[in-house]
């Protein structure tokens, strides 16, 4: 006993250092970027007001791209709005009237500060849970898949983009409706895997890539396009690259979709899985 | 005391701001070169500073960090590497006499010397850092290219914040 406590005391130094080491290494393999973390909601309040503050003076940088974007969205819109549509006179056709629910709710936010040319990306949203904005929500603008939100606090939300390696996506080919799963290799932010396609898919480069229906995300969100594939040696699947509609360099205007009702599809599916 | 400790704060607040608002957002070399400035914080802490406060600080600071990258515990666990082999570097880059004062400089050790200790920690850091970051993708080479072209971007900005805050005379 006495031998261990001099032990400690002289090599007291080292010992400390192991001692917050752990600590850091706790911290670093403790955070599961699916679940809600202290750390972030902790984080994201203080570190939130200062990215606002630099998001208000660079907005004034991205603004006519934005503008760009902005206009041609809302060209979209005019082309889906009623008063794009005209009347079909009823005398000469049928129409089958079938009362719609709606499914998916959008919801815009603003980018307020992001990451692209790290290993570990993130982007912050200048909305939060008192606007409705709750984790396992989708992100998507105007090109495409983005990610989806990870925590909130009152007034931002943490959003894991597709070009985080922990991010996990259920993605399809659009003709051919073959399955895969999107998956990132941490190198370059227009590029991302995808993987577990079977071997006997039969698709050419350049075919679309998008998004299968989840609890998150309706079918056919576009992802991206087929930049490359090669088959896997001993294995049953390929080894596809696609190339990523959203250019995360400039994700700024974004789109929050709710699904509303995933819980019914959730809880259908645990009850089956126990 | 108070005037060294309050200087200290200071450097701590501005460098970590100029970290998260500029230059997180700054690669040259189309990604291969990040800057990771805030490291300075720790290069110029007092000398006599106790061994077993030295650990607690790099926590700290490593900590604010993660906070604005969202990568928690990795700048932590980077800058407590660091801050650990400071005084075996500081100890065995002293001359016979000593050190004359207490804040390292390239005015007090000498340029070269000054050098070679903010670059071995520096060094030190990235490497740490950037394999904690690329951890499960298995690309050393990646990592080992990542972390010495950083290391040069951050020391040259390193000496030209020391020439800024410290002017040297040249005799």
């Amino acid at each position: 006993m006495k031998n261990l406590i001099r032990f400690i005391v002289e090599n007291g130094y080292p010992i400390v250092f192991i001692f917050f080491q752990f600590i850091a290494f706790y911290i670093i393999f403790n955070n599961n970027y699916f679940q809600q973390s202290t750390f972030y909601r902790v984080g994201s309040n203080i570190t939130g007001s200062i990215s606002e503050q630099e998001a208000k003076i660079t907005d004034y940088l991205n603004l006519a791209k934005a503008n760009i974007e902005l206009s041609k969205e809302n060209a979209d819109l005019y082309n889906n709005s009623i008063s794009s549509f005209m009347v079909v006179n009823k005398e000469f056709s049928i129409i089958n009237d079938t009362l719609n629910k709606v499914k998916y709710k959008y919801a815009p936010a603003k980018v307020i500060n992001s990451t692209f040319s790290k290993p570990f990306n993130f982007l912050t949203l200048n909305k939060g849970s008192l606007n409705g904005f709750n984790k396992n929500m989708g992100i998507v603008n105007e090109r495409g898949l983005v990610g989806v939100i990870t925590s909130t606090s009152k007034n931002y939300s943490i959003v894991l983009p597709i070009i985080h390696p922990q991010s996990l996506f259920s993605v399809m080919l659009k003709d051919q409706h073959y399955f895969g799963l999107l998956k990132w290799d941490g190198k370059n932010h227009t590029i991302s895997k995808m993987t577990d396609v079977s071997n006997h898919a039969v698709f050419s480069v350049g075919d679309t890539v998008i998004t299968r229906e989840t609890t998150i995300f309706p079918e056919g969100i576009p992802v991206g396009r087929i930049h490359s594939f090669e088959k896997i040696k001993g294995s049953n699947f390929l080894d596809v690259e696609v190339e990523l509609f959203v250019d995360f360099s400039k994700v700024y205007y974004v789109n929050c979709i709710e699904n509303l009702i995933a819980d019914e599809q959730e809880e259908l599916e645990n009850a089956t899985i126990e | 005391m108070i005037g060294l400790l309050l200087q200290n704060i200071l450097r701590f607040v501005v460098l970590i701001l100029f970290q998260a608002l500029i230059l997180n957002h700054l690669t040259i070399f189309s990604g291969w070169g990040q800057p990771f400035l805030y490291v300075y914080i720790l290069l110029v802490l007092p000398i006599n500073i106790p061994k077993r406060i030295l650990l607690p600080i790099g926590f700290l600071v490593g900590l604010t960090m993660d906070f604005f990258t969202h990568t928690p515990g990795i700048h932590a666990s980077a800058v407590l590497t660091m801050v650990f082999a400071r005084p075996y570097l500081l100890k065995a880059l002293r001359s016979r006499e000593g050190y004359e004062s207490n804040i390292p400089s390239a005015k007090l050790m000498g340029f070269s010397k000054f050098y070679i200790y903010s670059f071995i920690l520096i060094l030190i850091h990235h490497i740490w850092l950037f394999s904690l970051l690329y951890f499960s993708t298995g690309l050393w080479l990646y990592v080992l290219g990542h972390a010495l072209v950083s290391s040069l971007f951050t020391l040259l900005l390193t000496s030209l914040l020391q020439l800024f805050a410290q002017p040297i005379k040249y005799v």
